[in-house]
């Protein structure tokens, strides 16, 4: 990603502009930060005030349950608020602001707060701010100040949450891609062991994987090992009959191993048709298995062992 | 410039013995029935020991495709020719498979060189 940063500041994203850059882009002066720090002084004494009917408004949000599911968290985050507000509102906005104010998105994107959920709680502040605690009427001038600034910084938050959000998505991509392993276990032998829980997702990519791999190698034996298989119910036992019948058009044999008698017991109580598939209880069986189809035999050295 | 219809049209060779079918690109009923006509009518021939369908070439082949040329398998089989496919891609398998068709319906190796071996008794 790092190379296809333009060297143009209007078509940077704003979680990588500097502070100078973005006060420019969103038409922030000196004078408008002034106004938004005598506004500050006016409303941030408030602030208590300002809790209660923000999280009056929250509590009625769908979302709130599933962000604030204890009473600690809700503290601790109404805290925070106050802190980042007082920043806000401070009439400075200096890169070490904007690297605060980019936390606040990389924090979002960490909990998975939707992004419209933020852009009404920025709405709703703007509102809370400047027409329930404003002491008197506010002149034009700071009305546009402080909304050009609370524009700046929800853009910040949102760009820096956008792109970890998909630096998340891009490592959970690339977690899924290792987690299907197919090795050359010998010549024409290819060998696939999967731990853990398999979902349609993760089928359809094993079976990518693998028939890409017979493809490549010419592979005529393939073992899929499924002694880690966390569960094998009915869904999973489809998933892995479908593998064995692409691998067999491709004209690979298919032997899975790791059938424990636990398992072996789920799938016939289950009813699962597991037809003409290869089965084995232990991956050596399994080995044995392939060498055979492939014509190779594994001896001892005599006198060794 | 080819006719239209060149690309869905099989290729027909005989080679040591082995009647070798490399399927079009692109799969038409009616290309699958002239197949299966000019397979069968072939097949009889005391020089015909087994018969290969290649389906290396071919993009996409539905159900209907699969059990078309799985059928013509069978039919030469039932006259006494060992039969088979060999080719099929990644792309077309995993299709296949969600399609939900029945792999035992035929047999299938890897490549040309995979079924003449087959043919010869040894292994695919």
């Amino acid at each position: 990603m790092g190379e296809l940063k333009s060297s143009n500041p209007a078509l940077q994203g704003a979680d990588h502009l500097a502070a100078e850059d973005l006060l420019a882009l969103y038409d922030v002066g000196p004078r408008d930060l002034e106004r938004v720090g005598v506004f500050g002084r006016q409303v941030l004494d408030r602030s208590e005030s300002y809790v209660e009917h923000f999280y009056t408004w929250l509590a009625k949000q769908p979302a709130f349950d599933r962000f604030f599911t204890d009473r600690a968290t809700l503290e601790r985050v109404k805290v925070v608020q106050g802190r980042s507000w007082r920043d806000l509102f401070s009439g400075t906005f200096d890169e070490a602001l904007l690297e605060r104010r980019r936390q606040i998105g990389i924090t979002h994107a960490r909990i998975g707060l939707p992004p419209h959920i933020y852009l009404a709680s920025m709405n709703k502040s703007f509102t809370i701010w400047a027409e329930k605690l404003y002491p008197g009427d506010l002149d034009a001038a700071t009305v546009g100040s402080v909304s050009r600034l609370m524009n700046l910084d929800t853009a910040v938050v949102i760009e820096t949450f956008l792109a970890r959000t998909n630096e998340i998505i891009e490592g959970q991509r690339e977690l899924l891609e290792m987690s299907t392993p197919v090795a050359a276990l010998w010549d024409d032998v290819l060998m696939l062991p999967i731990v853990g829980l398999i979902d349609s997702r993760r089928a359809q990519n094993m079976m990518n994987d693998v028939l890409s791999k017979i493809g490549e190698t010419q592979a005529k034996v393939f073992v899929l090992d499924i002694s880690g298989v966390a569960v094998v119910d009915t869904a999973v036992a489809n998933h892995l009959i479908k593998i064995t019948k692409a691998t067999k058009l491709m004209g690979c044999e298919c032997i899975i191993s790791g059938l424990s008698s636990a398992i072996a017991q789920t799938i016939v109580e289950l009813g699962v048709d597991v037809g003409s598939v290869r089965t084995t209880a232990t991956l050596k069986d399994a080995v044995t298995m392939a060498f055979s189809l492939v014509d190779t035999e594994i001896k001892k050295h005599r006198g060794s062992g | 410039m080819a006719p239209a219809d060149s690309n869905a049209r099989a290729t027909l060779q005989l080679s040591r013995g082995v009647l070798l079918a490399t399927l079009p690109t692109h799969l038409t009923a009616a290309g699958l029935q002239r197949l299966r006509a000019d397979v069968l009518q072939r097949a009889p021939d005391a020089a015909i020991r087994g018969v290969v369908l290649d389906a290396s070439t071919v993009e996409i082949m539905d159900a209907s495709d699969y059990q078309s040329l799985s059928e013509t398998l069978r039919m030469c089989m039932i006259m006494g020719r060992p039969s088979l496919m060999c080719g099929l891609t990644p792309g077309v398998v995993s299709s296949l498979v969600e399609l939900d068709i029945d792999p035992d319906a035929l047999v299938a190796v890897r490549d040309v060189e995979a079924a003449l071996d087959f043919l010869r008794g040894g292994s695919a």
